[in-house]
């Protein structure tokens, strides 16, 4: 009742002096503001990359064919003109064979060939999957269904195509009555899958790529109809490359095992490539990488935090000073109508520790304020955590206390008869 | 308010100030009794030891030696709390310049030692309302210390040293600061108040307002000189 009195006290002359309380906290303010924002800012960077490392699949191992540089592509067991570059079904059968973590090994096979609807010609990559490679990749088609068994079994000339594809076809109507046509033959849509964006941020933090336009086909009926070679008319030349295969998908049993895999799958390829024409990518490792650049950003962050509420608490130590000092008669008073040192002790220390908690309100609204227009002014992500506005209140409460102390003793340490004749 | 015991009695007081290589006596060897009820005033030159002998009355200060018994108990050792809680409850102050917090109102003023008492806030404001009807400022109540006449402030400086009820009023040359019209109507207050039974004790250099007191204890450099009761008169 007492403490709650004082609070009340405390707050009246804290309004008698507006412009210097508010002058006096500023420092407070702008600490809780910037390191607020900055938290969110952090946070939602942050949770985006997860959310798209996930994505791409923990326990997954990716690797990507490469063209190797112009001047080494040459290869000299192939006497033709014919350009071989990527992955093999040998790589396949060897991973596969040696390494017992490696639960499946997923070919994928691109298609080199244009899209047509109608006479639109729409430029995809036309990839060529087995149906496990939807399961093992969590991909759940919104329509329809993905490719399955059956479909690579027969052969089948069915598609599965992600959403953005039908905007760019300007297709209106039933997606599932849709044909394509791939090169020279038609393809019934089984199934639409949503579009798969990465933000320009962690496309280029993870080295990652788009997933938006994409036409999945059954590996098995693209090797079958197309081949291996494709065929590049230029000006006066032709050129022929072949790539059994552009992208393999390792899935790995357990996380424990995905950094062993890793290293396993890697010593197969440098065995079996002579050139460096594959590129891989483990999620895994890139989430690890990005939870190591996240700790420096954890230790930065607090002192940044610490260094604002260190200015900002000397700054009110500094007021709370030149107040008792004003305010000596008023000390002198109370002490000799009966207040105790500690009642002094307590009066100022709660009038200080109010001052900072209003900063740190006011400094919360602010990085409200600052994350909310960042959130809609820019594509940023900042997720405003309860815990960062409940953790700034209590530190500029604390900061309160800590740099109240030292004025508040100081006032009660008065000597009442001196005090007195002040003023 | 009368009791068997005196409501003070100081034993041998002595006060020095300055080092111990260079001690500044104030205060020598004074002893003095006031009983309840009693209307003292002690008067003196400047120099002489009565502000010194106040700030020890009042518990602001301590004795170097000598003990100074307040209602039976030897108060001259109380530690800060201790000390505190008995300026809070068994005196009041009345101050030469008012003392009053410029930034409360007049019933915040009043409140306030019964705030340190930890009353709760009903009790305060019906105390408060009680003590200003008393000093006739009740209209006042609301009003700021520096929208008052100096009178007037000083008739709240009264009803503040009344919050707690206290055994013994201490008034520091209370008229000091007003002109001889409010002058007098200060002192016919505090003659009332110590007609209803209210022990006081005064501090004055001024003899005409000596001489309307009961009692007057003369201090001369740190020693009482004069201690003599006039008869009659009220």
């Amino acid at each position: 009742m007492f403490v709650f009195e004082l609070g009340t006290e405390a707050l009246r002359n804290l309004a008698r002096h507006k412009l210097r309380s508010l002058l006096t906290t500023l420092g407070i303010v702008f600490g809780v503001a910037s390191v607020l924002s900055m938290v969110a800012i952090g946070e939602g960077a942050r949770r985006a990359i997860l959310d798209q490392i996930q994505q791409l699949g923990i326990k997954n191992i990716i690797i990507n064919a490469r063209k190797p540089p112009a001047e080494e592509n040459v290869n000299n067991e192939d006497t033709s003109s014919r350009l071989r570059y990527g992955l093999t079904f040998h790589d396949v059968r060897q991973i596969a064979e040696t390494l017992p973590m490696v639960e499946a090994v997923l070919p994928v096979h691109d298609v080199e060939k244009w899209i047509w609807f109608k006479s639109r010609r729409i430029s995809a990559n036309v990839r060529g999957v087995t149906p496990d490679y939807f399961r093992r990749l969590q991909i759940i088609p919104f329509l329809g269904r993905t490719l399955e068994d059956i479909d690579s079994l027969e052969r089948r000339r069915a598609c599965v195509i992600r959403a953005r594809l039908l905007d760019e076809a300007k297709y209106v109507g039933d997606p599932l009555k849709l044909d394509l046509k791939i090169g020279t033959e038609y393809y019934r849509v089984v199934g639409v899958l949503p579009d798969f964006e990465f933000q320009d941020l962690s496309k280029s933090v993870l080295g990652i790529e788009d997933r938006t336009m994409e036409v999945y086909v059954p590996y098995e009926s693209v090797i079958n109809r197309f081949g291996l070679d494709t065929y590049t008319r230029r000006a006066g030349s032709r050129e022929m490359t072949r790539v059994e295969l552009h992208q393999i998908v390792c899935a790995i049993d357990t996380e424990e095992n995905v950094v062993h895999a890793a290293r396993g799958i890697q010593a197969i390829l440098s065995r079996l490539h002579k050139k460096k024409d594959y590129e891989m990518t483990v999620p895994l490792e890139l989430l690890e990488s990005k939870q190591k650049a996240q700790q420096v950003f954890n230790i930065v962050l607090p002192i940044i935090a610490g260094i604002s509420l260190l200015v900002g608490g000397i700054g009110i130590l500094n007021i709370m000073l030149a107040s008792i000092v004003e305010r000596t008669s008023e000390i002198g008073i109370r002490r000799a109508i009966g207040a105790s040192r500690w009642d002094i002790t307590w009066q100022f220390l709660i009038e200080t520790v109010t001052l900072a908690t209003i900063g740190g309100m006011l400094g919360v609204l602010l990085g409200v304020g600052s994350v909310y227009v960042l959130r809609v002014t820019t594509q940023w992500h900042a997720d405003l955590t309860p815990w960062a506005v409940v953790l700034s209140m209590g530190v500029s409460c604390l900061t309160g206390v800590v740099f109240g102390v030292y004025p508040a003793r100081r006032a009660a340490a008065m000597n009442p008869i001196e005090a007195l004749r002040h003023g | 308010m009368v009791s068997n015991q005196p409501i003070l009695k100081l034993a041998k007081i002595e006060k020095v100030y300055g080092t111990a290589a260079n001690p500044l006596p104030v205060l020598r060897d004074v002893n003095l009794t006031v009983d309840a009820g009693e209307y003292v005033a002690i008067v003196g030159p400047s120099g002489a030891g009565k502000s010194t002998l106040l700030n020890i009355l009042g518990c602001l200060d301590q004795p170097t030696n000598g003990s100074y018994y307040l209602m039976g108990e030897d108060v001259a050792h109380f530690d800060d709390p201790r000390l505190s809680s008995v300026r809070n409850t068994r005196l009041g102050f009345i101050f030469q310049s008012f003392k009053l917090i410029s930034h409360l109102s007049v019933l915040e003023n009043v409140e306030m030692p019964l705030f340190y008492a930890r009353k709760p806030k009903r009790i305060r404001h019906r105390r408060c309302l009680e003590l200003l009807e008393q000093v006739g400022l009740s209209h006042r109540k609301s009003h700021r210390p520096s929208e008052l006449s100096g009178g007037e402030c000083q008739r709240v400086a009264i009803a503040r040293s009344l919050a707690n009820d206290p055994a013994m009023i201490l008034a520091d040359e209370p008229t000091g600061n007003l002109d001889s019209v409010t002058s007098a109507d200060i002192m016919g207050l505090l003659g009332r108040l110590n007609d209803s039974g209210r022990t006081i004790v005064l501090i004055t250099h001024d003899d005409e307002v000596a001489a309307s007191v009961p009692r007057r204890v003369s201090l001369r450099d740190g020693r009482i000189e004069h201690d003599t009761l006039r008869e009659a008169s009220n």
